[in-house]
């Protein structure tokens, strides 16, 4: 037990002769981390969203780009609104406002992001809201945030956020893709609720508007002209477009985001792992001749693995968690993913560094 | 601690289990200082190699370091071990050493056979030998004493700290490095580093020494010394302690009692010498 305390205090010395190598791995892993954390989120958000965005898809979507025409003079037209309401009632049609919200309550929703999804199962279903089957108001909090609850007084309705919702949820948009829900408020209300919106939050709703063009009470031509013409008046001209046309070219770019900055952080990943795996066997043989002598004057082999154990945990193996770990606690749950990988990684090479110095002071011994 | 017999000629020659930690640090007074031709039936060896084989095996080929190979070395006696690059002599001294455990053949400890479990090896090891080599022998960056110390630590009781220390400056004296205790080793002379490498050998009061090419790096004056020293240690009338020796270096001869020459791993004996500087 002392020859174990005594070795693993030996183990501890070492390190300090090593000090610029710990330093050296610290930067480079939370540089790693740091660097695939913020693009891998991106790119898991962007698939989950295409991969959601497959439901919608079978529904024969069609949405809208806009031209804001700020020359001419806007009326705050109604008919647009209702026939949104209306279509969104009978499960035609899926929107959402997630910008502009109470804009006259600075800290509505603690000044989260909001999104507000109205209407039926097909739209709760869409955007991957729990318990679709209730159309009934309520809100729920993101993954990421700290509070317990938080009140949202909207519409006339006094809801109150509890539930959070899981870390992998995610919405769609036909616009801008898709986005973690981690920090956002999600909040449900009925149809109705969107008569009741201010102006604002109105057109947020109008521009994210998808019809679903394959269900039989689908939006009528007469309908759809009319929501075009309000659009217009209110200062917006729409062009449809069709989401299932689009969406192989959002996948594309999905996939050349991927490339562009995934598969960089991926060979840096990989190139930091030879490095550290490297620089682990040198840290191990400018030990070797103290190994081997210690070995010549009575140690055993495993005397010296707890030595070369201690070691190894304390330089490589904290300073390669230890700036992952503080990245994950302190920033964000974005960096648990790389964190982990480079967690995998670095026992890997821990465990490669013991076996093949073991293997070394045995071999040079006899 | 157990000790196997496992060799029935020698159970019969000694009975009784030897205790190395005695055995290895007390002298035997009444014995006096032997040379070999006189009547070494009636001494016991320090350590015997009795018909040593060992062989490589570098993928289909295979080489034979030691081919049945038997050596005696008696207290106070110096053993040379000579011959070409690659005729065995490091292997020869590692077999010797408990450091490799041969193909064939046995290696008795004051007329015992050791088991060669991990443990016992290293027990033995650390008490009964001592290393000298040419290559690796000290640890630049760490200071004189703690290069000397390291035999104490495995100790069957450890010794560290002030009472490590102190027996460090001990064996420096015995050196002629007296307080050289906190200088870095990288700040040593080749000789002095070799002195280094002595002291740690005797800290720990071995009974025998085995120095694979002890002067190979150092210049006349530095070896002569490092054999002085290695020869008064040897020859300690006090002390049961020997001295095995593989070299290329001439200027050893005439330190050494005996000379054996090993080429394709078969050992013959050269002459005896008994040219006492
Ligand atoms: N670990 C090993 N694996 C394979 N072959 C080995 C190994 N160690 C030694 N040998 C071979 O065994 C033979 C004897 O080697 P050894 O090192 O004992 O010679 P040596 O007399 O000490 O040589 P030198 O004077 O160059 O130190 C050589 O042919 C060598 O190539
Ligand atoms: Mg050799």
């Amino acid at each position: 037990m002392r020859q174990f305390g005594h070795e693993v205090g030996n183990g501890i010395a070492l390190v300090a002769n090593h000090f610029i190598q710990v330093i050296t791995i610290m930067m480079l892993m939370g540089l790693v981390c740091f660097s695939i954390g913020m693009n891998l989120p991106i790119v898991t958000d962007k698939a989950i969203a295409l991969y959601q965005s497959q439901e919608l898809r079978a529904h024969d979507p069609v949405y809208f780009t806009a031209y804001y025409d700020d020359t001419r003079e806007k009326t705050e037209d109604q008919a647009s609104v209702n026939i949104l309401a209306n279509e969104l009632t009978k499960g035609t049609a899926v929107s959402y406002i997630s910008n502009d919200i109470e804009l006259s309550h600075k800290d509505f929703a603690n000044r989260h992001h909001v999104f507000i999804v109205m209407g039926s199962k097909a739209n709760l279903a869409v955007f991957g809201i729990p318990h679709p089957q209730s159309t009934k108001p309520r809100a729920y909090l993101g993954s990421a945030l700290t509070e317990t609850s938080i009140n949202l007084p909207i519409a006339g309705y006094k809801l109150t956020a509890r539930e959070h919702l899981p870390a992998n949820a995610s919405f769609f948009s036909p616009h801008g893709f898709g986005e973690s829900f981690a920090h956002y408020v999600v909040i449900v209300l009925p149809p109705s609720a969107l008569l009741r919106m201010d102006e604002a939050e109105k057109e947020n709703a109008l521009f994210n508007t998808v019809f679903l063009m394959n269900e039989p009470s689908h939006i009528s031509d007469h309908d759809l002209s009319a929501f075009l013409h309000s659009c217009h008046r209110r200062g917006m001209d729409f062009i449809p477009q069709n989401l299932s046309v689009d969406l192989p070219e959002q996948f594309r770019k999905v996939v050349a985001f991927t490339i562009s900055y995934v598969v960089p952080s991926l060979a840096l990943l990989i190139l930091v792992f030879f490095l550290f795996y490297s620089l682990g066997k040198t840290l191990v043989r400018e030990e070797m001749t103290e190994l081997r002598i210690r070995y010549l004057f009575g140690a055993t082999l495993g005397s010296l693995s707890i030595r070369v154990i201690t070691f190894l945990l304390l330089s490589l193996v904290i300073p390669a968690v230890l700036p992952t770990a503080l990245l994950a606690y302190w920033a964000q749950e974005k960096f648990v993913i790389p964190g982990i990988i480079i967690l995998i990684f670095t026992a890997i090479v821990f465990v490669l560094c013991t076996l093949t110095s073991m293997r070394t002071i045995k071999r040079s011994i006899s | 601690m157990t000790i196997h017999t496992t060799d029935s000629t020698l159970a019969t020659d000694s009975t009784t289990v030897v205790n190395y930690d005695t055995v290895s640090a007390t002298a035997n007074p009444t014995q006096s200082p032997a040379s070999p031709e006189e009547g070494n039936t009636m001494i016991q060896p320090l350590l015997e190699l009795k018909r040593i084989t060992h062989r490589y095996h570098q993928g289909d080929s295979v080489i034979t370091a030691l081919d049945t190979v038997n050596l005696e070395l008696l207290p106070h006696e110096i053993v040379c071990i000579m011959g070409p690059s690659g005729g065995g002599k490091t292997t020869l001294l590692n077999i010797c050493g408990f450091l490799l455990q041969p193909d064939h053949g046995k290696v008795v400890v004051n007329g015992k056979v050791p088991d060669q479990s991990s443990s016992r090896r290293a027990r033995l090891r650390n008490q009964v030998f001592g290393y000298i080599r040419q290559d690796y022998a000290v640890i630049d960056h760490d200071k004189v004493w703690q290069n000397v110390a390291i035999p104490l630590e495995y100790r069957k009781k450890p010794i560290y700290g002030h009472k490590a220390k102190a027996l460090c400056s001990q064996a420096l004296a015995k050196v002629n490095l007296a307080g050289k205790e906190n200088v870095r080793v990288s700040q040593l002379s080749g000789g002095q580093k070799q002195r280094v490498a002595i002291a740690r050998c005797l800290v720990n009061d071995p009974s025998i020494i085995l120095a694979d090419e002890p002067t190979a790096a150092l210049d006349h004056e530095n070896a002569q010394e490092i054999m002085t020293l290695l020869r008064d240690w040897a020859h300690d009338p006090t002390q049961r302690h020997g001295l095995i020796l593989a070299t290329h270096d001439p200027r050893i001869i005439p330190y050494c009692d005996r000379i054996f020459s090993l080429q394709d791993g078969t050992l013959t004996q050269e002459s005896a010498t008994h040219l006492q500087a």
